[in-house]
Formats: C-alpha cells, sequence, structure tokens
C-alpha cells in the first residue's frame, strides 16, 4: 500500500477547512472504495486522505418534507437498497443499485462516492437523472446546489472544484402516478459492469397517453445523458408497440459509444435501440400493474 | 474384492482444515527477518533496454537488496538464460524486454511499501521496437522477430507434426471435403492464489524454497542448474496450493527471490499482484485450421489440421502443449488418414504454457463443431455420426497406437440421454415446433430461441514419468503417506489416503499424508495432466502392500503362524478366526523399530514398463471425456443462456464419486467463462483487462441452473482399481456443445472464441466479424 | 495510529499506519490467515469478513475504519471446538477444492443465513454471486449452504 495520512473530521466545517488547507494534496475519502483501487494500482498517489466516516450528520436516508428523498454522503449502496424511504419515494433507485458491484462493495461504498469518482459505468447515476436528483456541495467559500443533469464533465471528472465535498443527494419529491424502471444489460457474465443501463420514468394519464417522459443511458456515453429528444417525441402520445421501437431506434441515432472490452459501436448503438424499447415496455408493464388502464 | 473406502463418496481429509480457515498456503508464511520483493516490470511490450541504473533504489532506507542485468551479466551466480525446452529466459531482462510486464529489475526491502517506492527509483531507459501481437502476422517474412539470436526464423518456436496414412489418398477417396478456421482467445487461469515463494540461503549455501508449486521437484532440479548448485543443495517445500490449473509449474517466480534471499542474505518473500499474474503466464491463443473428408454414409476418412499456437514472448512449456496437441488434434475417431502440424509463435505477448486441457480445447472447438458440420451436410443427426466414428477398445489411434479404456459409446449415449437429446431437439417436425413454439415463436414476438449440442474430446497424460512414495506405520498405529504430489484442490490427499486405508483396512482418519517436502518426499515427476490418480495412486498401493507384507510378516513371526492364517483388519494383524490373537499396528511398529527395521515401505511406478505388447513410449492413459449444453439465445441481444449442461467423463474408476463430480463440473466450469468471455485483451500489445475488475469469471450467476455429471467406467488395466485421471475431461467439450446448440438453435455457426453477445448478434445480423 | 480491533469477540490494540487496510492488519498483525488475498479489488471475495454481521472485503477496508465494530473472520465460525453446520456441510457437499476462496464463501454464507435462514436457491446465487471460486462448479456449495440453512 502507497503511503497516506489519514484523518476523521468530526463536523463538515472542519472536513471543508482541511480541503482548503491541503489544496492538491488532499482529497475526500467517504467509503473509500473506487480510490483504494486507484491507488492499489498507482493509478493515484495521496498525501492526505479526509474522511467523512465520523461526521453525524452525514449518514443515512431521510424522507424530506413533500415526499422527497435525502441521501447523505455516508449512506452505502446497501443502505440505499434497502431504505424503506428510497422503497417508497424512489424505488427505481433501489433497483439500480442493487446492481452496483456486489453486496460486500455495496456494504462499504457509498452512492455519493460512486457520483464523485463519475464512472460511467455508474448504474444509480442514470436513475438520479431521470429522478431529477440535486447534489449539495459544501466548500470552506459556501454551499450550493448542483442538478445532477450539469455534475459529470466528462469521465472521472464532476463540476467539483478542488475545495469541495458533496453532503447530500436530494430527490425532489415524485408526481403521481409516475412509474419506471432500471433496465441493465451485461453481455459478458451478470457480474461484469454493464455495457448499458436505461432508466426510464413515465407519467401516464387516464387515456395512457404519455403525460411525461423522463429516459436516460448509462455507460454507453463518456456520461449519463438524459435524451430529450426522445422524451419529446413520446410525450402526448399512446404508447404503442410501434413507437417504443421507434423511441429505440432514434435512441439508437442519438449515441456514439467508444467501442471497447464489452463492445464495438455497431453492438452498443444495437443494444441501446433494444434496452431503450425494454425499458419502455417495463415502464408500461409496470404501470399496468399498478392500476393504469390502458385501452 | 469388495472395496471398503476406495470408490465411497467420503469428504475430504484436509476439510477441516480448509473450513477453519487453518490451511496455510505459500501466502500464509512467514520466516524470521524475511523481506519483501518487488519486481519492476516493462511498460513496453517490445524494446531494447539501454540503461538501467538501481543505484538510487539501493540507498533508500530499508532495502536490501537490487537485482538488475548486472547482476547477470558482471557475476557468475545465476545461468544467463533458461528456460524448461529452450533457454530464451533470464531471471530480468538483459537486453531487450519482450513483453509488458517483462521483469527488468527487482528489489528486496523491509516492507513492501518500501520495495513499491524502490521500484521507482530504478532508471530505466528503452529504445521501443516494433512488436507482434498475433501468430499469422508473427509469421509473416517482414515481421519484427523475437529471438533472433537463437535461430528462430518467422518467429516460429517449435513446430511438432503428426502423420498417419496419406491425407491426399484421403481427399480422392472422400465424397465431401469441409474445411473451416477456428480461434480461441488468450485467456488466463485465474487461480485465486497468486504466485507466492519464499526463498531463503543458509550460510552453507543450501537453499531452501516455500512455493505455491505444482512441480517440486521441477523447481528443485531447474533451481539448482540455474544457480549452478548441486541439486542436493535446494530444498522445495509445498504448502496448500490454492488453485493451480498449470499455471504454477516449473520456474516461475522461484528465480528472482532467490537471487534476491542470495544478494541480501536474508529470505525473500515474492507474492505477486493479481496484474503480474496475467503477466507471468496464460493459455495459448489459437488459430487451428481443420480439413476433413468425409463418405457419403459419414464414414471419416481423413483430417488434416494446422495449429498456430500463440505462445507469447517465451517459449515456457508452449513446445510442450503444442506436441502433445499435434498428436491429439484429429480427435477420438477412426481416420485413416491424419496430418497435423502443430506450431508455437513467438508474439510480444506474456508466455503461454500449461493450462488445463493442454493445447486440446482449442482444437477439439475445431474438430467437434466440424462434426456437427458434416452431421448437417450429409443429413445426419450429430449424435449418430459421432458413434459412428469414434474410436473404441483397440482403435488405432493417429499416433498408431490400439487406444485402451476409452469408453466413448457409453459416454456419448448416456450424456445425450442426459440432455434429452432427441426430444423436442432433432426430432420430428412436430417436436422442433413444440419447442420452438411459445416464448420462441416468432408470431408471438418472442426473441428467444433454444438447442442442443453435443461433444467429445480425448486428452492424453504423460508419456514416461515416474511416482514414487513411502509409507510409515507409527507407533499410534496410524500411518504417515510420503509423497511428493501436491494437493492444488483436485483432491490426492483424499485419494491416497483412501488407497492407503482401503489397502490396510484402516479407517480414513488413521492416514495422515505429509506435505511434499524435496528433503522428505520421495521424488514425482510433477503434479500435472490428471497424472496423480494413475501414477502416484499406482505407487501408493505397491507402498501399502508392502507395508502390508512387513505387518504380516512381523506379525507371522511374533505369533508363530503361517502368514496365510493372518487376517489385516482394524489396524490390526490377527489370526484368522481368533481376532484376540494378534497385534495392533502401533505394536508391530515398537516392535519393528526395536529390531532394528522399521516398518516403511516404498512404492515405485514408472510409464517406462512395457504395457503389452505396445511400444513403451505410449501415453500412459487418455482422458474421455464429453460434454452436452442446452442454450437459449435471444435474437436481439446476442446473449446466450445456457440452461443446462452434462459433463461427462470416462474414469476407469471413480476412486471417490464425490471428488470425481467436482472434478467434471469445475473443469467444465472453467469452460464456461471461457466459452462466453474469458479473453486477455491486448491494444498494441498493452493487456487492457489484467485485473479481476476487468477480467471476468463464471460467477453463481454464470452456471446453468441444471447441471449435470455422467461417469462411465471402463477399467484401465494399468490404473489402480482400474482408475485413471480425469481432471481435464470436460473443459474443451463446453465451448464446441454450446456452439453447436447455437447452432441449432439459431441456425448461426460461431468459429471464434469467446462467442461474446456482440460475435453472436453479428453472426445472425450476416455482418462479417473480424474479415473472415 | 493505535486501533482497538473488537475480532471475533476478542479487542485487540494494535498499532497501525493510517494507510494499512483491514486485510493486511489481520493477516499480518494479528495472524488471522484465514481471510485470503485474491484479487486486491473487491472482486473475489476471499478477504471476506463480516463488519457488525454485513460482509464487506477487507483487501480494500482501511483498518481504521473498522474500529467500534465486530469484526468476524472465518478463524471465529466454530464455537467451543465444535464446526459450524456451514463448515459441516461445506466438507460434506465438495463445496470447496483448492480451499483458498472458503474462508471468504462460508462468512458471505454466514451473513446469508444469519439474514435468511431458509433461503432459496435464487436467493443463495443472489446473495453470493459476488464470490468466486474458480475450483468448483458453485452447485457444490448451493447444496451445502441450503443444507446448513435446514438447520
Amino acid at each position: 500500500m502507497a503511503r497516506f495520512d489519514l484523518s476523521f473530521p468530526e463536523t463538515v466545517e472542519e472536513a471543508c477547512q482541511a480541503l482548503a488547507q491541503d489544496g492538491s494534496d488532499g482529497r475526500i475519502v467517504a467509503g473509500g472504495v473506487a480510490l483504494m483501487i486507484l491507488v492499489k494500482h498507482g493509478l493515484y498517489r495521496p498525501r492526505r486522505l479526509i474522511s467523512l466516516k465520523r461526521i453525524r450528520g452525514l449518514a443515512g436516508v431521510q424522507e424530506t418534507e413533500g415526499g422527497g428523498v435525502r441521501l447523505g454522503a455516508m449512506a452505502t449502496h446497501h443502505e440505499v437498497e434497502l431504505s424503506p424511504v428510497v422503497h417508497r419515494r424512489a424505488p427505481v433507485l433501489a433497483e439500480a443499485t442493487a446492481h452496483v458491484a456486489n453486496l460486500r462493495i455495496r456494504n462499504m461504498g457509498t452512492l455519493v462516492g460512486d457520483l464523485c469518482h463519475a464512472d460511467n459505468h455508474s448504474d444509480p447515476a442514470p436513475v438520479l437523472l431521470v429522478l431529477d436528483a440535486r447534489a449539495r456541495a459544501v466548500s470552506a467559500r459556501g454551499s450550493r446546489e448542483v442538478p445532477f443533469a450539469q455534475f459529470f464533465v466528462d469521465t472521472y471528472q464532476t463540476v467539483l472544484a478542488e475545495d469541495e465535498l458533496l453532503t447530500e443527494v436530494f430527490i425532489p419529491p415524485a408526481p403521481p402516478r409516475l412509474a419506471g424502471c432500471y433496465v441493465r444489460f451485461s453481455g459478458h457474465s451478470s457480474i461484469d459492469w454493464p455495457t448499458l443501463g436505461a432508466a426510464c420514468m413515465l407519467r401516464l394519464g387516464e387515456d395512457a397517453r404519455v403525460q411525461e417522459a423522463r429516459l436516460a443511458l448509462g455507460s454507453v456515453t463518456a456520461v449519463p445523458q438524459r435524451l430529450p429528444e426522445i422524451e419529446a417525441m413520446l410525450v402526448g402520445q399512446a404508447l404503442t408497440a410501434d413507437l417504443m421501437t421507434e423511441a429505440g431506434r432514434r435512441a439508437a441515432r442519438l449515441v456514439d459509444p467508444p467501442a471497447d472490452a464489452r463492445g464495438s459501436t455497431w453492438y452498443k448503438k444495437r443494444m441501446v435501440e433494444v434496452f431503450v424499447r425494454r425499458a419502455l415496455e417495463e415502464t408500461l408493464r409496470r404501470a399496468r400493474a399498478n392500476g393504469v388502464q390502458i385501452p | 474384492m469388495t472395496l471398503r473406502t476406495v470408490g465411497q463418496p467420503v469428504g475430504r481429509i484436509d476439510g477441516e482444515e480448509k473450513v477453519r480457515g487453518e490451511a496455510r498456503y505459500a501466502i500464509d508464511l512467514k520466516v524470521p527477518g524475511m523481506l519483501h520483493g518487488r519486481i519492476l516490470r516493462s511498460p513496453y511490450p517490445h524494446a531494447r533496454l539501454l540503461h538501467v541504473d538501481a543505484a538510487k533504489a539501493a540507498q533508500l532506507p530499508g532495502v536490501r537488496a537490487v537485482l538488475t542485468r548486472d547482476d547477470i551479466l558482471r557475476g557468475d551466480r545465476v545461468e544467463r538464460r533458461y528456460g524448461r525446452v529452450y533457454k530464451d529466459q533470464s531471471v530480468v531482462a538483459l537486453d531487450r524486454v519482450r513483453y509488458v510486464g517483462d521483469p527488468v529489475a527487482a528489489v528486496a526491502a523491509v516492507d513492501r511499501e518500501t520495495a513499491e517506492e524502490a521500484l521507482q527509483l530504478v532508471e530505466v531507459e528503452y529504445e521501443e521496437l516494433p512488436g507482434v501481437f498475433d501468430p499469422v502476422a508473427a509469421m509473416a517474412p517482414d515481421a519484427p522477430l523475437l529471438h533472433e539470436a537463437l535461430g528462430k526464423q518467422r518467429n516460429v518456436c517449435s513446430l511438432s507434426t503428426t502423420v498417419r496414412g496419406d491425407v491426399e489418398q484421403g481427399w480422392r477417396e472422400s465424397d465431401l471435403i469441409v474445411e473451416e478456421t477456428y480461434t480461441s482467445a488468450t485467456t488466463q487461469h485465474c487461480h485465486l492464489e497468486p504466485h507466492g515463494c519464499i526463498v531463503a540461503f543458509d550460510p552453507s549455501g543450501r537453499v531452501t524454497v516455500w512455493s505455491g508449486t505444482q512441480t517440486p521437484y521441477g523447481v528443485k532440479m531447474n533451481l539448482a542448474e540455474l544457480f549452478r548448485l548441486e541439486p542436493e543443495r535446494v530444498r522445495v517445500i509445498v504448502p496448500y496450493v490454492g488453485g493451480g490449473y498449470g499455471a504454477k509449474s516449473h520456474l516461475k517466480i522461484e528465480p528472482i527471490a532467490a537471487f534476491l534471499a542470495w544478494k541480501s542474505g536474508a529470505p525473500v518473500r515474492i507474492v505477486l499482484k493479481r496484474q503480474e499474474v496475467f503477466f507471468t503466464i496464460t493459455k495459448h491463443g489459437a488459430v487451428t485450421r481443420m480439413k476433413t473428408g468425409v463418405k457419403r454414409d459419414g464414414t471419416l476418412v481423413a483430417r488434416q489440421v494446422e495449429i498456430l499456437y500463440d505462445t507469447g514472448a517465451y517459449a515456457e512449456g508452449g513446445p510442450l502443449v503444442a506436441k502433445k496437441a499435434a498428436t491429439l488434434a484429429a480427435g477420438p475417431y477412426k481416420l485413416a488418414h491424419v496430418k497435423t502440424e502443430s506450431y508455437c509463435i513467438y508474439t510480444n505477448k506474456p508466455s503461454a504454457g500449461a493450462f488445463r486441457g493442454y493445447g486440446v480445447p482449442q482444437v477439439a472447438l475445431a474438430y467437434e463443431s466440424q462434426m456437427d458440420r458434416i452431421a448437417e451436410v450429409l443429413g445426419m443427426d450429430p449424435l449418430e455420426l459421432r458413434l459412428k466414428n469414434v474410436v473404441e477398445e483397440g482403435s488405432r489411434f493417429a499416433t498408431g497406437e490400439a487406444l485402451h479404456s476409452v469408453g466413448f459409446k457409453p459416454l456419448l449415449v448416456q450424456v445425450a440421454q442426459a440432455i434429452g437429446w432427441g426430444k423436442a431437439e432433432g426430432g420430428t417436425a412436430g417436436e422442433k415446433k413444440a419447442e420452438r413454439g411459445g416464448a420462441g415463436d416468432p408470431k408471438a414476438g418472442g426473441t428467444r430461441r433454444r438447442g442442443k449440442g453435443l461433444a467429445i474430446m480425448i486428452k492424453s497424460s504423460n508419456m514416461e514419468s515416474t511416482s514414487r512414495c513411502g509409507l510409515q506405520v507409527n507407533d499410534d498405529g496410524t500411518v504417515t503417506v510420503l509423497t511428493s504430489t501436491v494437493e492444488m484442490g483436485q483432491g490426492p490427499r483424499t485419494m491416497l489416503a483412501q488407497i492407503v486405508a482401503e489397502e490396510l483396512a484402516l479407517p480414513l482418519q488413521a492416514v495422515r499424508v505429509h506435505q511434499p517436502d524435496t528433503d522428505v518426499t520421495p521424488f514425482d515427476t510433477m503434479t500435472t495432466a490428471s497424472r496423480s490418480t494413475f501414477f502416484m495412486g499406482n505407487a501408493m498401493v505397491r507402498a501399502a502392500a508392502e507395508a502390508r507384507r512387513q505387518l504380516v510378516a512381523l506379525a507371522s513371526q511374533l505369533l508363530e503362524v503361517r502368514p496365510d492364517d493372518l487376517v489385516v483388519e482394524g489396524g490390526r494383524v490377527s489370526v484368522r478366526g481368533s481376532p484376540d490373537k494378534g497385534f495392533g499396528f502401533g505394536d508391530l511398529a515398537r516392535r519393528a523399530r526395536e529390531q532394528g527395521s522399521p516398518l516403511q515401505a516404498e512404492g515405485v511406478f514408472e510409464a517406462k514398463e512395457p504395457h503389452g505388447e505396445e511400444p513403451v513410449s505410449i501415453p500412459s492413459f487418455y482422458l474421455v471425456g464429453a460434454g452436452a449444453a442446452e442454450v437459449e439465445v435471444d435474437t436481439e441481444t446476442g446473449q446466450v443462456r445456457l440452461l443446462r449442461y452434462v459433463a461427462g467423463a470416462d474414469a476407469g474408476k471413480a476412486l471417490n464419486p464425490l471428488l470425481a463430480g467436482g472434478q467434471l463440473r469445475g473443469d467444465a466450469t472453467i469452460g464456461i467463462g471461457q466459452t462466453f468471455f474469458e479473453e486477455m485483451v491486448f491494444e498494441g500489445g498493452q493487456p487492457v483487462n489484467a485485473t479481476f475488475l476487468q477480467y471476468v469469471l463464471p460467477s453463481f450467476k454464470d452456471i446453468p441452473e441444471l447441471f449435470d455429471t455422467v461417469i462411465v467406467e471402463t477399467p484401465h488395466r494399468n490404473g489402480p482399481y482400474g482408475a485413471k485421471g480425469i481432471a481435464e475431461s470436460t473443459i474443451a467439450c463446453v465451448a464446441p456443445a454450446v456452439g453447436n446448440a447455437i447452432r441449432r438453435a439459431v441456425g448461426v455457426r460461431l468459429r471464434d472464441l469467446p462467442f461474446t453477445t456482440e460475435r453472436v448478434l453479428r453472426a445472425l445480423a450476416g455482418l462479417q466479424d473480424g474479415g473472415r | 495510529m493505535t486501533l482497538a480491533l473488537r475480532v471475533n469477540g476478542q479487542t485487540h490494540p494494535v498499532e497501525v499506519e493510517p494507510y494499512e487496510l483491514l486485510l493486511d492488519v489481520l493477516r499480518d498483525r494479528l495472524n488471522l490467515t484465514g481471510p485470503k488475498d485474491g484479487c486486491g479489488e473487491g472482486v473475489c471475495g476471499a478477504c471476506t469478513v463480516l463488519l457488525d454481521g454485513r460482509p464487506i472485503s477487507s483487501c480494500l477496508l482501511l483498518a481504521a475504519y473498522a474500529e467500534g465494530s465486530e469484526i468476524a473472520t472465518v478463524e471465529g465460525l466454530a464455537r467451543d471446538g465444535g464446526l459450524h453446520p456451514l463448515q459441516r456441510a461445506f466438507i460434506e457437499h465438495g463445496a470447496f477444492q483448492c480451499g483458498y476462496c472458503t474462508p471468504g464463501m462460508l462468512m458471505m454464507a454466514k451473513a446469508l443465513l444469519d439474514r435468511t435462514p431458509r433461503p432459496s436457491e435464487a436467493q443463495v446465487r443472489e446473495f453470493m454471486s459476488g464470490n468466486i471460486c474458480r475450483c468448483t462448479s458453485y452447485v457444490e456449495i448451493i447444496q451445502a449452504v441450503l443444507r446448513a440453512g435446514d438447520g
């Protein structure tokens, strides 16, 4: 193991000060999973790690007024996966989180840590996009809220400044009649990283027409992305098989996935086509199961 | 004779140690004063070494030794080059590096952190050279050469051939000729325990090596030769080994640890990081061209095979793999005309060597896929075509020998039955329709199709090889077995204890098996090639028989009764009909010791012994395996679900059905990984997935929900109780069985391993994959 | 830094460097070599230990993070000399060969049975899916866990 110092501030303020003082030598560590892997491979050599572990108030998952969800920076994936609040208010997030790595890692790693690491293969990231979630970034200079739509800059790069840390994630209350799903495709073993992840939320009217559509893709682009063009084409329409097929086709044309060990650009575009359609089909199935009458 | 312990599904004798977490592996060992060794490795696939300077590293506090080419070139401690087949390797690179990961320097320090920091202080200057990364390109006339100094032209490391009959005549006699090319990816063993060893020199110049190796005597001999020592000065001790599958045979990291230990004067431990394991040894990628001639009635006539094994930067055991494969590449079929040419080709990638299956999976993919192709063209049932042509007792093999203990026919029939062959698949049109109905009915909008496939394979064990063992009766009536067979999970400790318990009529608990230690346990060629049951098992039967003779002789003398009137039972030798009149083994052991002739027996088994009228250098036995798969293909994604798999083998005699079943399924499970996704990926010679985060292994979720085994028993005339090795019987069958099942499900033929979802989808889309 | 680590019911004061990982501290300082290093990146599960009953990869956990938690390793599985039902079932069903993954596999299975005493086969596959065995086919492990779950 490479040598580094480790400190355990007890308040967010202390952590911010330590981070401001250390400049580029310091780095925040939450669960530490992704970070330890980087350190072990010699890809990152930290001087000082500032742990959030002992800061009270960063733990856990809470319901906010009005039925939103607040996720603290130290909430582990597994806590999110099991949280009754998440199951009630944002079940698709629990669904996606259950796919992260393996149970051991989900017991150690935090959702916020995963988002800050900004690996584009994150399972929860596209879900947070369709949930219209926001992050709170804090530094010695103050605090700000960043929508996840603007959070990811590039693979492994976020809008967070060197002296900023992410303390919590907010998911706004969901409108009624919103159904959704996260579908994931892993071409190799199912324990592998996803080739593609698709998050979908739809609000269907009494007439079964789409009142609101939110779609996002993970893993196939440098950062997880919403698909506003597809969302726009769905709104006001009845979700027919042809429409869902067409949505998949168009989505495939909108992305240009990089080729890697999990598939060529051609293959990944094909999978976008298939899984955007399947995500819509699955969402529709769930909406029906929840009592939406589809003529 | 009724067997009592042999043939029983008893639990492993090392079970309790292992479930308590008390079994010690090489990485668990510590020696007082031990230093930690780390290796600096080349970042380039092919480069000239202009400059290597470790002076700064040596000055770092805590560093006790550094090793660079200067130590090898200027000193006379070690031979400059070594290698099991060709001396093309050196302890660290001398003039050139030939793959990413090639050792350039090494350090030993008081802790791992210091060793790691010291590596960064080693100054190395490289001049990059053009590299070559696939065997076809490597054979081109203008390809960069890896070992021109050894006279290796066109990067051909070795060529082995087998010829029987005349294939040209065969083509003339054939009604149909099929010719195809199949490829297999480079993969890695991925034993969970990384390579690890500790080496210590004592003041007298003796070396002790604790290593997780499959070949204690191989390490002893090879290290002695490399360090110019008498073999008697090298002692190799092997604790439990955390998986090997071929990757831990002969010298791996021991030379570097030994050099650091010699230079520092302290014991040195090296335990590889996972990424380094991927650099240390791989399974050969291969290109197999196969041409087969067949008569209209399905009789195979002739087969020609050319295999290019991608052997990486150094020969390692590669030429031996290719040599064996040359004799096996035509498959277990009666063929009058065979010609095989098996090449090992150097490339700028990590060295490839022994891997479970030993070159056979790469050729079985070709011959078993081609069998189904032939069946299809001739309109025959693939099972029927195989049964018509498969070898049986006395058949002449490609090598010319008459085969023995090859129960392919009963095995094929049973494996086919277990997968439900002929039911809803390969049956009537009505049945076929029924199977393709439901979710697979295109009109229902379903995207899934099902199919079944079969495959068989043949592999030989060692030719010339020797196993010796010792056995002593202790004063407490227990028996200690001395054997250099390595326990790496395949179960020899249990199997050997069962044999001794059987022969001496003892409970299994009364038999202890000593760990391999070349100062204590007698010579054994190595623990490879599924040979231990046959070789060491035979030696053990002989040792136990000798011990029994000694026990009876002593009791006979003490009791003054004829040996024939004595029975051995329950740890006692007593007079037949008078169980009270006799002695326990412990009593006899004490008395024998007091008389100056302790109860010790030796057993030896050698493969050079005559096998009936056969020539002496034939393989000791053949592994006979089969597989059957049922798959479901998602035609939209190319994803193939393995619904059901049957792994079968002819065991001769299963000495322990519990462990035997575990071998068949475990072997096939590695095959599942290599069929669907395992592949070491290189970009310009740079490995891009040499970690477990990127190189994915089969998990609980990747094995079929129905996973059965079939064991048939065609006793081997020279095997202990008729037994043969089985641990490499099933791996080679998985890919062709799955490929044949995919073909029957969706009509596409996959020829390149792994069968990734993308390859399946491309085939379905009728697209060209990789220009073929 | 000095930590008080509670392992298998006993508290061990141990002096560690801030960068040290729990696996190395267990193995090198406390001589608990049951947990193994397989991949070093939390994939294989050979280093699995339980932290307050939850399985984690000790190869990625800073040792300082484990302070204040109950750490359970395979060495604490057998009680009063007798094997845990999981340990017996693993032997009876041939649920390991080389045994290197076994300490982690057993702890993962224990976490499952503590939470779900009678799991279904599908639950065993799902829960255990992050632990790798390269020798067996997993079938034997599933059988052993199901058997131990029968009580």
